[in-house]
């Protein structure tokens, strides 16, 4: 998919929203950008912002329809000015949609990607349809998968890699809320490994478990990042802090470590 | 005649190729349908032999354990086929009418959608829970086997041609809304609105070898135990009724029943024609 | 002269659509209270509707009638109707299996299912039966009853409210007999009068 889009942040913005495992987003500024790359390489669908600093919407979309060594695939107008009955109609002779950018419109846009994108897949043959790559195993859904156990229990933590580890999980332990912070941090730098699911215990010296995920929640990066925690199991109330502080999920201690390890599946990222 | 004598043999290998092969399944991707009731396996396998071109179930075997790429085509086959939004509305009728009343007092909730398929049963408790003012407080659990479904039910896009269907369902379930309010059409696709989503975790569960993994209040599992066997039913109800806090739910589909459970005496008949049961205090 | 069917026969299907409550009322009432075999009928009816077949035929009929039920073991002596929205299967025991996998034919149940399932169980102790309908459904189905032994009957096209299911399953392949609906009703009638 191509995004057109010459504020940085905006681009940023929308690649965040529309890309995923299943779509490629090549992401350029201006329109003569756009043109080499439609000359270069086939894009399922295009996304393109009206205001560009080399030329206007309208010009790129008719050199798009005038150029024959340029593809012209399917464009989505995702635009902040809001348009003239005559620029509109004129537009839709060359695009799908039209969105005008507003508090609701990313998810328009997604949604609207997200239908495009389906259309385009659903007239594949069946054999070209996204299948999963290769099989997989079941029991290998831990596999090289990276767990941060956040617990200053030393039995809890021997209990939890004596089941992880054996899956083929890669543990990292932190003893409080700070090396927690500290242990994403180094996980998001140029050589740490990204963490995949992190368990949170509440009762902690230093930074508590819930003070923890709601700075683990501040960050952008970190807002998708599955968060389980582990709670005492009398706390009724804890579960609900748990919850509103950013937790996907708790699980009350003592662990039951079958029910822990099915509750790591349902989370971990596919 | 020959012809007589060969379909009467064949029957006859196919005993023996079936068990074979789900050991083979069971070994190599630790997927088990042993358990499953033989006659809908049968059915589905047959499928599955004319998709993959296989004169025999031995040949299956041969070409799912030697080409990994062909596994993911033939857990299609094997797997929950897909639902309607708000199939059988008496029975989400009945739980806005019965259950609801009770989930509203609980200050948060957890749901389970054990079997979910391509979502369709999830994204509707999700509506009826939004409707009822109890989405935002709801997390629900869309579990299955199947990684493409649950790769399908999480994009929530389904057939515009379902959707009539779907919009007719959900009226007779006692509707406090347009269906319409809830997704956008375009395309001949219809997309589920991304907010529902956000209280539902689509994820792997097997009811076959996992265990349990939360408390919750609610069970929806419907037209999911009628491919079990008997002790592979009574194993899914032994995990429903530990995963059910006390006095939750069980939603069966329309022609499933815990007659045959041993499990039926952990629970009491709440609403008959409509498959809902509720655990019992002392359970 | 109606035909003698093999005494080794342990079970019967029926399959029809259109015309096929007229037909039902003919054929199952003639079955003695003794019959001593079960007997599964698929009638496609609109999916949604709840099923009123087994109470209208249970005060018709001398033998049990019930609606099928999953898992429920077979009973001889007994007829059971395919509940809407959900195939019937003959299992291991034998016992009933419902599925909601897709449609087949446009339909479910799905004369087809029902058919081949109980074929793979009963084998060439199987009765099949084809009658009035609209549909292609059941020619497969018969299909896979002959050639796994057992015995098929189809209704005459001339008699049938509706042909296309009948002339469907003769296309696919002969019957072992062509008869009006009082022939069937009779040789099932003889058939129950055999000691099994």
């Amino acid at each position: 998919m191509l995004v057109v889009e010459d504020d940085a942040r905006q681009r940023d913005s929308i690649r965040a929203l529309l890309g995923n495992d299943d779509v490629q987003i090549t992401a350029v500024e201006s329109g003569a950008e756009a043109l080499a790359q439609l000359r270069t390489a086939t894009f399922d669908c295009v996304v393109m912002d009206l205001t560009l600093p080399d030329m206007t919407g309208d010009a790129l979309l008719e050199q798009m329809a005038e150029q024959e060594d340029v593809s012209f695939p399917p464009v989505i107008v995702y635009t902040g000015r809001s348009l003239t009955r005559d620029e509109e109609q004129r537009l839709g002779r060359f695009s799908r949609s039209i969105i005008i950018k507003d508090a609701r419109s990313p998810e328009r846009l997604l949604d609207e990607v997200t239908l495009f994108l389906h259309q385009v897949e659903s007239t594949l043959p069946v054999e070209r349809q996204r299948m999963l790559k290769a099989a997989r195993d079941r029991e290998t859904a831990l596999e090289g998968r990276r767990i941060l156990v956040v617990e200053d229990d030393a039995r809890n933590i021997f209990a939890l890699s004596s089941v992880l580890e054996p899956k083929g999980a890669k543990l990292e332990i932190a003893r409080n809320g700070l090396e927690a912070l500290a242990a994403l941090e180094r996980s998001a730098g140029p050589s740490g490994q990204a963490i995949d699911l992190v368990l949170m215990d509440i009762m902690m010296p230093e930074m508590d478990g819930l003070t923890a995920t709601r700075e683990i929640r501040r960050r952008a990066d970190w807002k998708k990042l599955p968060i389980i925690a582990l709670t005492a199991k009398a706390m009724k109330d804890d579960q609900e802090k748990c919850l509103s502080a950013g937790a996907n999920d708790y699980i009350a201690k003592p662990l039951d470590v079958e029910k822990l390890l099915s509750l790591i599946r349902v989370w971990m990222p596919k | 005649m020959d012809a007589e004598v060969d379909a009467t043999r064949q029957a006859a290998s196919a005993d023996i190729e079936l068990p074979l092969l789900l050991d083979a399944l069971y070994l190599k991707y630790h997927y088990d349908f042993r358990g499953y009731a033989l006659a809908s396996l049968r059915r589905r396998l047959r499928s599955a032999m004319t998709r993959f071109g296989c004169r025999t179930l031995s040949q299956l075997q041969d070409r799912v354990l030697h080409e990994p790429a062909s596994f993911p085509a033939l857990l299609d086959f094997l797997t929950v086929p897909v639902s309607d939004l708000f199939r059988d509305p008496s029975y989400f009728k009945a739980i806005r009418e019965r259950v609801v009343p009770l989930l509203r007092t609980y200050p948060s909730l957890k749901i389970w959608v054990a079997g979910c398929s391509t979502g369709e049963e999830a994204y509707s408790l999700a509506i009826l829970l939004r409707e009822e003012g109890l989405l935002s407080r709801t997390l629900i659990y869309a579990t299955d086997i199947n990684p493409q479904t649950l790769q399908k039910a999480e994009a929530g896009v389904y057939d515009i041609d379902r959707v009539a269907g779907f919009t007719e369902n959900h009226r007779r379930s006692g509707a406090r809304s347009s269906l319409s309010d809830f997704y956008t059409a375009k395309y001949q696709r219809a997309v589920f609105d991304k907010s529902l989503r956000r209280h539902i975790v689509f994820s792997d569960h097997s009811l076959a070898t996992d265990s349990v993994f939360a408390e919750v209040q609610f069970v929806s599992c419907r037209n999911v135990l009628i491919y079990f066997r008997r002790e592979l039913q009574d194993r899914a109800l032994g995990l429903f009724k530990d995963s059910l806090c006390r006095r939750g739910f069980l939603g069966l589909g329309a022609r499933e029943s815990l007659r045959f459970s041993t499990h039926a005496a952990a629970f009491t008949e709440m609403v008959r024609d409509d498959r809902l049961y509720q655990r019992r205090d002392d359970a | 002269m109606t035909p003698a069917l093999p005494s080794r026969i342990e079970a019967v299907v029926i399959g029809t659509s259109a015309g096929g409550i007229d037909a039902l009322s003919v054929v199952l009432p003639a079955l003695p209270a003794g019959f001593g075999r079960p007997v599964f009928v698929v009638i496609h009816l609109p999916r949604e509707r709840p099923s009123l077949l087994a109470s209208i035929f249970r005060s018709k009929c001398a033998v049990a009638v019930r609606e099928a039920q999953d898992k429920d073991p077979v009973e001889a002596g007994t007829i059971y109707f395919a509940p809407p929205d959900y195939h019937l299967l003959i299992d291991e025991g034998p016992s009933l299996a419902l599925s909601d996998d897709e449609l087949v034919n446009f339909s479910r149940p799905s004369i087809d299912v029902l058919f081949e399932s109980a074929a793979d169980y009963y084998g060439d102790r199987l009765l099949g039966i084809v009658m009035t309908g609209a549909s292609h459904d059941g020619a497969a189905g018969l299909d896979a009853v002959r050639r796994a032994g057992g015995t098929t009957v189809v209704q005459a096209p001339d008699e049938a409210q509706s042909a296309v299911m009948v002339r469907a399953a003769l296309e696919r392949g002969p019957a072992d007999h062509v008869l009006t609906l009082a022939q069937i009703a009779d040789m099932l009638k003889r058939l129950g009068g055999e000691a099994r």
